[in-house]
C-alpha cells in the first residue's frame, strides 16, 4: 500500500475542509472494506486519508418511523435494527452482503458512494424512497438517493462534501419488501444480479397502491424499473400481472458480461427474480396487514 | 512518512508503538508484536485467515488499519488460552478433527467464538453464517461445522 498522511479531523467542517483542499489526492475513510483493498491493488493512491471516525454523531440509527441512518452506521448494526416488515428488503441486503467480517467494519455509507454497479444496500434503499444528507463547510442539501449515483465509483457529491444520514420515510400500511441475490457462491462475494421489490396494497389488500423495483449489477448503478412500477400501480396483484413486471424488468436492465456471468444470463436472471421478489414482497405486505 | 503514536489493547496488554499510517492491524500483530497465530493471506477481505475479534467483533485485520484499531480492544488468537471461557471449543475442533493443516483455524476459532458469546445455542443456519467469512483450504467444513455444534452443546449442559 503506498504510504499516506493520516487525518483524524473531529468535526464535519473541519473533514470537509481537507477533502475539499487535497481534492482528488484524499480519500475518506470509514469502514474501509472497499478503500484498503483499492489501495492495495494501487487502484487508488491517496496521499490523504481522511477517517471520519472522530466526528460525533454519525454513527447509529434513529427511528422515528422512519429511520434516520448515520453514515458511519455499520451493516451489522443496520441488519440488526431493522424487525418491520417493510425493512425485511433492506436486513436481507445487510446480511448478504460480504461476510461477518466485512457487515462489522462497512457502513451504510461507505456502501453507498462506493457507488458499486452491484453494491446491495442500494436497491433496498431505492425502493423505500430514500434520501440523503450531505453536508460540507458550505452548508447542507437533501437529495434522492435515485440520481445520487452518477456511474461506477462516481456521485454527485461535490469536492469536500460528506454523506452524514440516509432517511428513510416511515413505510405506508401494508407495505412489505424482499431482497434475493445471485452469486457464484452462496456468500462473500459480489452479486450477478439482485432485485429488491416493494408493494404497498391498498386495504382491500389485493390492488397495488405503490410499487417499486430495484435492481442491481444489470446497469453502471444500481436502477428502478420503473416501466414495471408503473404496470403494478393500481392493479389487482395477480400471477399474470407480476410476470408480466417481471418482463418489464428484464427489458429495463442494461447488464453486461463480465467474469461473473454472461448479459443473458443477467437478463433472465432480472426477469425470475423479480417475479418472486414481488410474490414475497406481496406475501410480506399481507402479513403485515394481518399483524396490524 | 512521519510514524505516529499509537496505543493499542490486545489480549488485554497495552502496546505503545510508533507505526506508520498505511500499516494494517494485521501487519503490525504479526511483524511489531510477533503475534503470528493471525495468518496473513488473500489481504482482502475475503478468506477469513486473518480474523480477529476488534471490540468483540470479528473482522478482518487486513482491512482494518492498526491506527484505527487503537478504538477498541483486538484479541487474536494467542488470547484464546487453554484455560479461557473457549476452552471446550478448542477441544471440540481437536476432537472433531476440524483442524487439518491449520492455516484458517485461529480464523474459524475467533469467529465461532464471537458467537457463541453472542448466541450459545446457535442454529445450524446461524453457524453457517457466522463462518461464511471463512475459507477452509483442506474443505474441512463438515467438520468444522460440528465442532461448532458439539461445543455449544456441551456449553449448554454447563
Amino acid at each position: 500500500m503506498t504510504p499516506f498522511e493520516f487525518h483524524e479531523p473531529s468535526s464535519i467542517e473541519a473533514a470537509s475542509e481537507l477533502l475539499g483542499r487535497h481534492g482528488r489526492s484524499a480519500a475518506a475513510l470509514a469502514g474501509g472494506t472497499a478503500l484498503l483493498i483499492d489501495m492495495r491493488h494501487a487502484e487508488l493512491r491517496p496521499s490523504h486519508v481522511v477517517s471520519l471516525w472522530r466526528i460525533p454523531g454519525l454513527s447509529g440509527i434513529r427511528a422515528n418511523g422512519g429511520l434516520r441512518i448515520g453514515a458511519l452506521t455499520t451493516v451489522t448494526e443496520l441488519g440488526d435494527a431493522l424487525d418491520h416488515p417493510a425493512w425485511r428488503g433492506l436486513r436481507e441486503a445487510a446480511r448478504a452482503l460480504g461476510s461477518w467480517q466485512v457487515q462489522n467494519m462497512a457502513t451504510v455509507g461507505g456502501n453507498l458512494c462506493k457507488a458499486s454497479p452491484g453494491a446491495d444496500l442500494v436497491p433496498p434503499l431505492l425502493c423505500l424512497d430514500a434520501t440523503l444528507s450531505l453536508q460540507s463547510a458550505g452548508g447542507q442539501r437533501e437529495v434522492p438517493l435515485d440520481g445520487f449515483l452518477t456511474g461506477p465509483d462516481q456521485t454527485s457529491l461535490a469536492p469536500g462534501e460528506l454523506l452524514v444520514r440516509i432517511h428513510v420515510p416511515p413505510p405506508p400500511p401494508r407495505t412489505g419488501t424482499a431482497f434475493l441475490k445471485i452469486m457464484r457462491r452462496l456468500a462473500v462475494d459480489c452479486s450477478i444480479v439482485s432485485v429488491c421489490a416493494r408493494v404497498t396494497m391498498e386495504e382491500d389488500g389485493v390492488t397495488c397502491r405503490e410499487a417499486r423495483l430495484g435492481l442491481a449489477a444489470v446497469a453502471p448503478n444500481p436502477i428502478r424499473a420503473r416501466r414495471a412500477e408503473a404496470l403494478l400501480a393500481g392493479k389487482g396483484l395477480d400471477e399474470d400481472t407480476l410476470k408480466a413486471a417481471a418482463r418489464e424488468a428484464r427489458a429495463e436492465a442494461r447488464p453486461i458480461s463480465d467474469v461473473r456471468a454472461s448479459a443473458e444470463y443477467r437478463r433472465h436472471l432480472v426477469e425470475t427474480l423479480t417475479a418472486r421478489a414481488l410474490a414475497l414482497a406481496v406475501a410480506r405486505a399481507r402479513q403485515g396487514q394481518a399483524d396490524e | 512518512m512521519t510514524t505516529i503514536p499509537v496505543t493499542l489493547v490486545v489480549n488485554g496488554r497495552a502496546y505503545s508503538l510508533e507505526i506508520e499510517p498505511h500499516e494494517t492491524l494485521l501487519h503490525v500483530l504479526r511483524e511489531r508484536l510477533g503475534l503470528t497465530g493471525t495468518k496473513a493471506n488473500c489481504e482482502e477481505g475475503e478468506c477469513g485467515a486473518c480474523t480477529v475479534l476488534f471490540d468483540g467483533r470479528p473482522v478482518n485485520s487486513c482491512l482494518l488499519l492498526a491506527v484505527r484499531a487503537q478504538a477498541g480492544p483486538v484479541q487474536t488468537i494467542e488470547g484464546l488460552t487453554a484455560e479461557g471461557r473457549h476452552a471446550a471449543l478448542q477441544e471440540a475442533f481437536a476432537q472433531e478433527g476440524a483442524i487439518q493443516c491449520g492455516y484458517c483455524s485461529p480464523g474459524f476459532l475467533l469467529a465461532s467464538a464471537a458467537l457463541l458469546d453472542r448466541n450459545p445455542r446457535p442454529t445450524q443456519g446461524e453457524i453457517v453464517f457466522a463462518l461464511s467469512g471463512n475459507i477452509c483450504r483442506c474443505t474441512g467444513y463438515s467438520k468444522i461445522l460440528m465442532a461448532v455444534r458439539h461445543a455449544a452443546n456441551e456449553g449448554s449442559q454447563e
